[in-house]
Parts: structure tokens; C-alpha cells; sequence
């Protein structure tokens, strides 16, 4: 099998954690658990998209940026907190519309999840999602 | 905002009602106005925003709370629209068919409660995504096997009881689910099958029990709601080779679907495979403003253009071989041999696709019950994010399978959109699910969208096809077309809703299926 999938696998079976964050296209964010300071703030950008990892990195508090692609399930279970889990987590991205997208379907469903979201391109799309560590109780 | 009520219903009256389901459940459980948001179809193919916005929504975290609610639903007469996690978002997501219903959001009902190795199966609540079985198989480190839908955030029970699939030989959901527990409209608890019998343990082993099987009548029905669900699980084959056959003409979609029917059937194409139009691989990794800013379909030239691009075909089999590796070996040779009869034929397995976002990739893991979300990426191909389903069944048969090809195609090009689709195998039928991919913000092409989906429910039906789902709001088109002999099968269906559900409060509309209650002000 492939790393990519095998990565993801991992990253969906381990949950959050160290584990979890590094295995996400070796983002060099917090290998630690949700309660990351505001000035680390993941960021994620496009392969497929060269320029799209240039305006990652044009976003406030941007460091290494992460890649990726079409599948947003590495970012979902990062910001599906365990249930006693507190603090927030703070992400962005220039991706294609589909990560934004749903991040909006989970930020529906989350009382405590705030998406912003804006067109810079044809294809690229800038966003954040900040998510307070506990669920929302709905 | 303005306050929306049960039909018939007045305000005082709803208020009460709510405060009985607030003592039940607690407050910051039952929510109402803005809180509502996540309960909207978050892309309604239709202009009347409200058509199907709920009243309230009221999260029990248990078996007795929900038949505390249902009680207290009969006595107040307030409509319930159960949903697991209100994920199928192409269908109307979380939103209730009627509007003014109050959604009884099961979410918070996400225990697994049991996962046996041995025998093959997990016992869960309906707040149970796939996502979450997923991840505590692999925490415990049991070597079973999911099957997952594309989207892997959504219920394992919720799927099943809307006939959802999967992908893997376990792929028809309800076929596996085994054992329910469900609470009937009036708050009575019963279980199906084996579970009938006290002190059992083999509720999730043996379906039928003795008597009548009953568990299919609260499948896409609103004659109970199900609150445990047993699901086989696949045991972890010792071997796993998943693969890609492209085709490059469109009209060899009629020689594929032959060549594949006895293959399926006769089990050496092990699981659900699917057949992949052109447009819906190619969106997986581009979008439609790379190729042509002008509106409409796109023209035969550019296809072609993107066929080269992407090295994939006008039709793309995604299958996989499960088992020790001479068998696979000896499958593939019969698959392979019996494909390449068409001209043209390419043969791929993962390794031969390198771009890391290729959808064999992908399918990849989904075909071995890894749930992702990367299907979504079709939503890029023309961008704002609304798509709906038109689920059309056929037999497996090359000449159905063209016949719906060109009709569909046809009058979607006609109405300006791309064509893309999926022909999923089930055991004797193909699921021809069509996408139809909208910008949910913009009011012209929604109309169109929306025009062209009844268009299409008429034609289909005309020529002797339904459809196996619908979006809540073709439930009544859909099931209309369902009318042998002066309708007989939804007389027999709202026989068994008024004597069940007397009081019209379970799900009212769902698969169009109305209690007595609202058939009478509905005509």
C-alpha cells in the first residue's frame, strides 16, 4: 500500500496526538495534544496547487505549511476532540473549495466550531476554523 | 427569525410541548431558533427555503429518553423526524420532510456497544459514524473490516436503514445488518429476530428469529425508530489487490456492463464495484474552469483532452481481489482476460498511478472500509457545493444500462449540465447514481436543477425505472411511481402507519408515506 493511505489510516486510527500530527504530510505543528497555544496555527495548502502553498504561507501566524489534497478526513479528526478535551485549536488553509466545504458541514454541527472562508481564485479557497476543545453537546 | 410550528399546532400548544421534552432530555438538549442551523438541507435544491425546516430538535442520549419523547410526542401530538448523524447531505441531510417536525437528532446515542472478532459483527447506537467504529476496530486492533459509504462521517445505522453501500464484498448494507432494536410509535421497545428471545446470544449471528422478518419495514420507513443495530463486519482477508480498468468510447459501456453481469453474479468480481463516468473521476483532481470557461457541457474535444490528461477512460471500473494470493492471482487472470475483449482496455493496479490525489487511490482505501471524505473533491468540478442523486435501478445488462446512459445524459446536456455518474454493482441490479452538481447560492441554476430533476423521475419511470433513494423533496414524485395495481404497495404502507402510528407523529412523509392524520389535509 501506498504512504498516503497508509498515513491517513494511521492518523484516523491514532486519533489526535503526536502521532496524528506528524503523520498529516509532516506538519511540524504541535506534536501535542488539542490544547495548542494561538501562535502555533496549522496550516494546509494544496500540492496540486503550487501557488496555493506561497498564500498559505501569506497567512497571519503561517509557518510551515502541510499539504493536503482532496481527502479532508486528516483534518476532521484533528478537530473531532475527545470529549474532555479543552482549549482551541486554531487552523487555515488555501485549499480548493472541497476542504472548506466540509469544514462547513462540521462547523454546522459543532456550536463550538467558527469557519471563515473566502474566494482568492479560481480555484483556491482561504479559510480558518477555530474549534473550542469540548464537543458541542449537539 | 420566524418561529416555525407543527402544522395545526399553536404556539402555547408547541411551547408545552417542548417543555414536556426539555424535562425529559434537559434544556440545553431541545433547541430551537438560530440553534436550528445545523438541521437545515444545506443545499435544497428547491427556492422555498422553509419547505423542510425543522421546529425544534430534541437530542435523547438514550434508549428510554427516546421512548420518553415518543410518549410524549403521542400525547401532544408533536411530529418526530429521527435522524442519526444527518449526514446524507445529496438526500436533505438532518432536515425533516414536512415542515414544522421536530428532529430527534440520535447523535448523542454513540455507544458501540459490542464488537465480536470472532463472529464478525459490532452492535451500535445510531450515533455511530463510520469514522468512529473505524477508529476503536483499529484502537482494539480486531482484524475486521468495515465497509464504508463514500463519505465516512456519516451513521453505520443511519446508512444501512436508508439501503445505503458500500464497497467492499460486504458492500449492501442492510443485507448485513443483523438484529435491531427499535421503539415503536407509541414507545413500546421490541426487538427483531433472535432478540426476541430472553437470555439469547444470538441476536447478531441468526436474522429471521421465528416468524415474520420485520426489520425491513423499518427501513426507510417511519413505523419505528431503530436505537441498536447489529452489522456484520468483514473478517481481514489475508490478501487485498484493488484495481482500475478504464474503457475509452462511451458505447463501450454496453459491452462492459455484459461482460461484467455474469462476473459479478457468478462472484469472481468479489466486491461492489463501480463504473466511474469520465467527468466524475476527472473531478476528482480538476475543476471545469481548467478546461473551458464557457457554460454548458463540455464538448467531445475537451473530453478527450482530459481522458489524455488524467490517463483515465470515458468508463473506469474500480474493483479489488480479497483473498490469498494464488485466488487473487487466478481472479484477475479471468477479470483481465475478460475486459481486455474490449478494444481499448487499460489495466491498472494502485502502483501504476502515481499522482498522489488519483481516485484509485483513494478507492484504494475505501474498497478495504477506510472511511474518507476525498469524494467530496467533485464538488470542485463546477464549484458552490450543491450536488443531488438521481438513483435510477436497472438490471446488469448492457443494452439498460445504455438506454439510461443516453437519456439521462442527454436531457442533462440539454439543460446545460456535464453529465457524471456512477454505476454501482449490487447482486443483480446496477445503481445508475447520477450527480447533478449545482451552486447552491446561485437561484438560476437551482431552478434549472430543480426542473430537470422531475424531468428526469418522469422519464426514468416511464420507461420502467425508480429510483432507490430520493431527496426529501421527491419522496412523494418517487413514490407515486411506485403505483402497480392502483397503488397497492403504499395502501399496504399507510395500512400498517395508521396501525402503528395512529397519531401520525413518527416521520410524516418519509418515502411518502403519510399518516392519516396529514393524508387528510394533504387532499
Amino acid at each position: 500500500m501506498r504512504g498516503v493511505a497508509f498515513t491517513r489510516r494511521r492518523l484516523l486510527a491514532s486519533g489526535l496526538g503526536a502521532t496524528a500530527v506528524l503523520a498529516l504530510g509532516n506538519i511540524v505543528a504541535p506534536a501535542r495534544a488539542l490544547a495548542v497555544p494561538r501562535a502555533d496555527v496549522l496550516t494546509f495548502y494544496d500540492p496540486r496547487f503550487p501557488r496555493s502553498r506561497r498564500l498559505a504561507l501569506a497567512l497571519p501566524r503561517a509557518s510551515r505549511p502541510g499539504p493536503v489534497g482532496g481527502d479532508p478526513s486528516a483534518i476532521l479528526s484533528l478537530v473531532t476532540p475527545p470529549r474532555d478535551a479543552t482549549g482551541e485549536l486554531l487552523l487555515q488553509g488555501v485549499t480548493t473549495e472541497t476542504v472548506p466545504f466540509c469544514l462547513e458541514q462540521f462547523a454546522r454541527c459543532h456550536h463550538d466550531a467558527r469557519l471563515a472562508c473566502r474566494r482568492l481564485d479560481r480555484d483556491l479557497f482561504a479559510w480558518t476554523l477555530a474549534v473550542r476543545g469540548r464537543r458541542a453537546a449537539i | 427569525m420566524k418561529q416555525i410550528l407543527p402544522p395545526g399546532m399553536s404556539a402555547a400548544d408547541f411551547a408545552e410541548a417542548l417543555q414536556a421534552l426539555r424535562k425529559i432530555v434537559g434544556s440545553e438538549h431541545v433547541l430551537t431558533g438560530e440553534a436550528l442551523a445545523s438541521y437545515a438541507d444545506p443545499y435544497s435544491i428547491v427556492a422555498d427555503d422553509a419547505a423542510h425546516a425543522a421546529s425544534a430538535a430534541v437530542a435523547p442520549a438514550s434508549t428510554e429518553q427516546v421512548q420518553e419523547i415518543v410518549r410524549a410526542a403521542n400525547k401532544h401530538g408533536l411530529p418526530l423526524w429521527p435522524v442519526s448523524c444527518g449526514k446524507n447531505f445529496a438526500y436533505g441531510g438532518a432536515a425533516p420532510r414536512m415542515a414544522g417536525t421536530v428532529v430527534l437528532d440520535l447523535k448523542r446515542m454513540n455507544r458501540i456497544l459490542e464488537v465480536s472478532e470472532d463472529d464478525g459483527y459490532a452492535l451500535v447506537e445510531p450515533g455511530v459514524s463510520y469514522f468512529d467504529l473505524y477508529n476503536h476496530i483499529q484502537e482494539k486492533g480486531y482484524k475486521l473490516w468495515l465497509d464504508v459509504p463514500d463519505p465516512g462521517w456519516g451513521s453505520v445505522v443511519g446508512n444501512a436503514l436508508e439501503h445505503g453501500v458500500g464497497y467492499t464484498p460486504y458492500g449492501d448494507h442492510f443485507a448485513m445488518q443483523c438484529g435491531m432494536e427499535v421503539v415503536l410509535p407509541n414507545g413500546e421497545l421490541v426487538r427483531t429476530g433472535m432478540g426476541a428471545l430472553p437470555g439469547n446470544n444470538t441476536w447478531q449471528l441468526f436474522k429471521y428469529g421465528f416468524g415474520p422478518y420485520l426489520d425491513g419495514i423499518f427501513t426507510q420507513s417511519n413505523f419505528g425508530v431503530v436505537t441498536k443495530m447489529g452489522i456484520w463486519l468483514m473478517p481481514e482477508p489475508p490478501g487485498y489487490r484493488p484495481y482500475m480498468i478504464s474503457f475509452r468510447r462511451e458505447e463501450d459501456l454496453e459491452q462492459v456492463v455484459d461482460i461484467l453481469r455474469p462476473l459479478k453474479v457468478g462472484a469472481v468480481i468479489q466486491n461492489a464495484a463501480t463504473i466511474r463516468s469520465l467527468l466524475l473521476v476527472a473531478a476528482i483532481n480538476a475543476t471545469k474552469s481548467q478546461y473551458s470557461d464557457k457554460p454548458g457541457p463540455l464538448p467531445d474535444s475537451i473530453l478527450r483532452r482530459i481522458m489524455a490528461d488524467q490517463d483515465i477512460g470515458m468508463w473506469n471500473i474500480y474493483g479489488a481481489l480479497y483473498g490469498p494470493p494464488p485466488v487473487m492471482d487466478t481472479l484477475w487472470t479471468i477479470i483481465r482476460d475478460s475486459f481486455a475483449k474490449v478494444p481499448g482496455a487499460k489495466f491498472y493496479f494502485v502502483e501504476d498511478r502515481k499522482k498522489e490525489n488519483d481516485l484509485l487511490i483513494g478507492r484504494a482505501d475505501t474498497m478495504r472500509g477506510v472511511p474518507r471524505l476525498g469524494e467530496f473533491s467533485f464538488i470542485n468540478w463546477t464549484g458552490g457545493g450543491g450536488h443531488i442523486g438521481f438513483s435510477p435501478v436497472s438490471p446488469i445488462r448492457g443494452s439498460e444500462a445504455m438506454k439510461q446512459y443516453t437519456m439521462v445524459r442527454d436531457r442533462m446536456h440539454e439543460y446545460g449540465f456535464d453529465y457524471m455518474s456512477i454505476f454501482a454493482i449490487g447482486w443483480r441490479e446496477l445503481h445508475h447514481v447520477v450527480e447533478l452538481l449545482f451552486d447552491r447560492r446561485d437561484p438560476a441554476i437551482k431552478r434549472k436543477a430543480e426542473e430537470l430533476f422531475r424531468v428526469l423521475v418522469r422519464e426514468a419511470a416511464a420507461a420502467g425505472y425508480g429510483e432507490y433513494r430520493t431527496h426529501l423533496s421527491y419522496m412523494d414524485d418517487i413514490a407515486a411511481t411506485y403505483g402497480w395495481n392502483d397503488h397497492a404497495l403504499m395502501k399496504l404502507n399507510q395500512t400498517i402507519k395508521d396501525a402503528l402510528d395512529p397519531r401520525g407523529i413518527l416521520a410524516p412523509g418519509k418515502q411518502g408515506i403519510w399518516p392519516a392524520r396529514y393524508r387528510r389535509s394533504r387532499t
